[in-house]
């Protein structure tokens, strides 16, 4: 199941972090409690910027496993990266994903490529450090 | 710094919701603070929960009362799938047992060659498999082919019962496969032999063929509609379409589903408008690359494997009939969206809107659904790939951990 996101597509409206976490939450909750999903079945998949609610969902919901594609530590890691160290500041945090994967506590599948210019590999390696750091302790 | 057309730069919409003609889904979004009443999932028996592949949506107060909204999905439709129903098991193959040599001279030399008359010796227990109403449009070549990457390693005499056949000159096989090697069969018959034990004779490739008393190893009935509906799918076919995918410009999808025709799966049902439909079957194209393979069929013994067979069959069909020349489309069934044993949903609140999701359906029967938040730069549409992909092949299988 591909989730759009506002402004994306046929989905009208202005794209934000609050309005898609809280479609991801609005279709998490419609499986499970309407069509009666078990939430150990779903498996939440998020590629790129789709790594924030992908993460945050998994942290939040007893999903049965987290995939991540090219995921990123946060916006302002990303910003951070590109524009430098100073400039990430002017960014407002969004997709907090290091903060958020400290809680996933189901099955996590990591991959990034080597020659990612956009997100370094290192935003990934990041992200299961601290993943199997929560899991361990 | 409001920087969100920045962080979220998405691209034109160049779908439409009949584009992904049963592949849109437009789930409701509730007003924050309505209640949800989250039905107990655990006190359900495993099989009657809904899968992500089987839909079994049968009550129609599901549409009023969960937001699902028929203007938005108008493409979805609400029968259940019963595909796994349609199938028959007939004729697969024969065994043939030969107590003794015949009189000949030469092994078979193979390919018709010179066209003499060539006699095959059979050893005793040699076994052949015989396949009836095999339908290949592909040269004879490839139909040796085919037949040879095939083991047949089922010899085992015991479980074939003998074949008592009072019918003359009755022809009941087009390809036969002796150890390995098949044959192209032009006048397959069955005789009585003076002893009264019935006999095959076979004329390949202008070569007759005599076999002693003659064994039945098993004999299915095959449902022939659905045999001709379906083609064997491997991981390599469904690596194939994903090839397919990936080497046809994306957005010529919508126009080629605009020129084909809309096929449904369910024999007779009734959609969530009270349309009653009737399906004959007659609309589903002979593939090229059809074939029923016994061994194939026979290793899918349990009720499961053969339904997840099928509807992985099924769903390959579909897939390459997208592509090259296209032909026919069959809308697929999903968004039976109810589970059939429980309660109605009992999430009252008021819909403030509505998300729009790909959603594909499993060709395997499953009941776990993987929810994909896409990149920056796309949206479902480009996201079609990908899914499509990871839907052919991850094979998700569920094995409960036991505790030590």
């Amino acid at each position: 199941m591909g989730i759009e996101y506002p402004g994306y597509g046929l989905y009208k409206g202005e794209p934000s972090e609050d309005k898609i976490l809280a479609d991801a939450e609005a279709i998490f909750d419609y499986l499970t409690s309407e069509l009666g999903f078990d939430p150990s079945n779903i498996i939440v998949f998020g590629r790129s910027i789709g790594s924030g609610p992908a993460t945050w969902l998994a942290s939040k919901k007893d999903v049965g496993a987290l995939a991540l594609m090219s995921a990123f530590t946060s916006i302002r890691g990303v910003v951070k990266d590109i524009a430098g160290k100073w400039i990430q500041y002017l960014v407002k945090e969004r997709f907090n994903n290091l903060e958020n994967i400290a809680n996933v506590k189901c099955p996590t599948f990591i991959v990034h490529g080597l020659q990612d210019n956009f997100i370094p590999y290192k935003h990934s390696q990041a992200l299961y450090g601290i993943n199997l750091l929560s899991i361990m302790s | 710094m409001h920087l969100n057309p920045i962080l979220f730069p998405a691209p034109r919409a160049k779908y439409t919701p009949d584009s992904l003609m049963g592949e849109l889904i437009w789930i409701p979004k509730y007003k924050p603070g309505s209640k949800i009443t989250t039905p107990n999932v655990s006190a359900q028996k495993p099989a009657q929960r809904i899968t992500s592949c089987d839909f079994g949506r049968k009550h129609k107060h599901f549409l009023s009362e969960t937001g699902f909204s028929t203007a938005y999905n108008r493409n979805i439709s609400l029968r259940p799938t019963t595909l796994a129903d349609r199938r028959r098991e007939e004729i697969i193959g024969h065994h043939v047992h030969s107590k003794s040599a015949f009189s000949s001279n030469n092994d078979y030399q193979g390919g018709g060659g010179g066209g003499g008359h060539t006699t095959r010796i059979l050893n005793p227990l040699e076994s052949f498999e015989a396949y009836e109403n095999v339908v290949l449009k592909s040269n004879l070549h490839q139909k040796h082919r085919i037949l040879n990457e095939k083991e047949n390693t089922d010899n085992d005499p015991n479980r074939y019962t003998m074949f008592h056949d009072d019918r003359d000159d009755t022809v009941i096989n087009n390809l036969l496969k002796i150890n390995h090697q098949s044959f192209l069969l032009k006048s397959p018959t069955i005789k009585k032999s003076a002893q009264g034990s019935p006999e095959v004779s076979f004329d390949v490739l202008d070569s007759p063929i005599q076999t002693g008393p003659t064994f039945l190893e098993k004999k299915f009935v095959k449902d022939q509609q659905l045999s001709n509906k379906v083609s064997i799918a491997t991981r390599d076919d469904c690596s194939n379409f994903d090839s397919y995918q990936s080497s046809t410009n994306h957005s010529k999808k919508p126009s080629l589903q605009k020129n084909t025709q809309v096929i449904e799966l369910s024999p007779v049902g009734e959609d969530f408008d009270g349309n009653v439909d009737i399906d004959t079957g007659d609309e589903f194209p002979v593939q090229s690359n059809l074939f029923s393979a016994p061994e194939t069929i026979s290793s899918y013994t349990t009720k499961t494997n053969e339904k997840s067979y099928l509807f992985k069959r099924l769903m390959t069909e579909y897939s390459f009939q997208t592509h090259g020349e296209p032909q026919t489309v069959r809308k697929l069934d999903f968004a039976s969206l109810y589970r059939d044993n429980s309660k109605p949903p009992q999430t009252i609140g008021e819909v403030i809107g509505h998300v729009p999701c790909l959603i594909l359906k499993s060709g395997v029967p499953t009941n776990k659904i993987l929810m994909y938040f896409h990149g920056n730069g796309e949206d479902i549409n480009l996201s079609y790939d990908l899914l499509s992909h990871i839907r052919n092949n991850l094979n998700v299988k569920y094995f409960p951990c036991r505790e030590l």
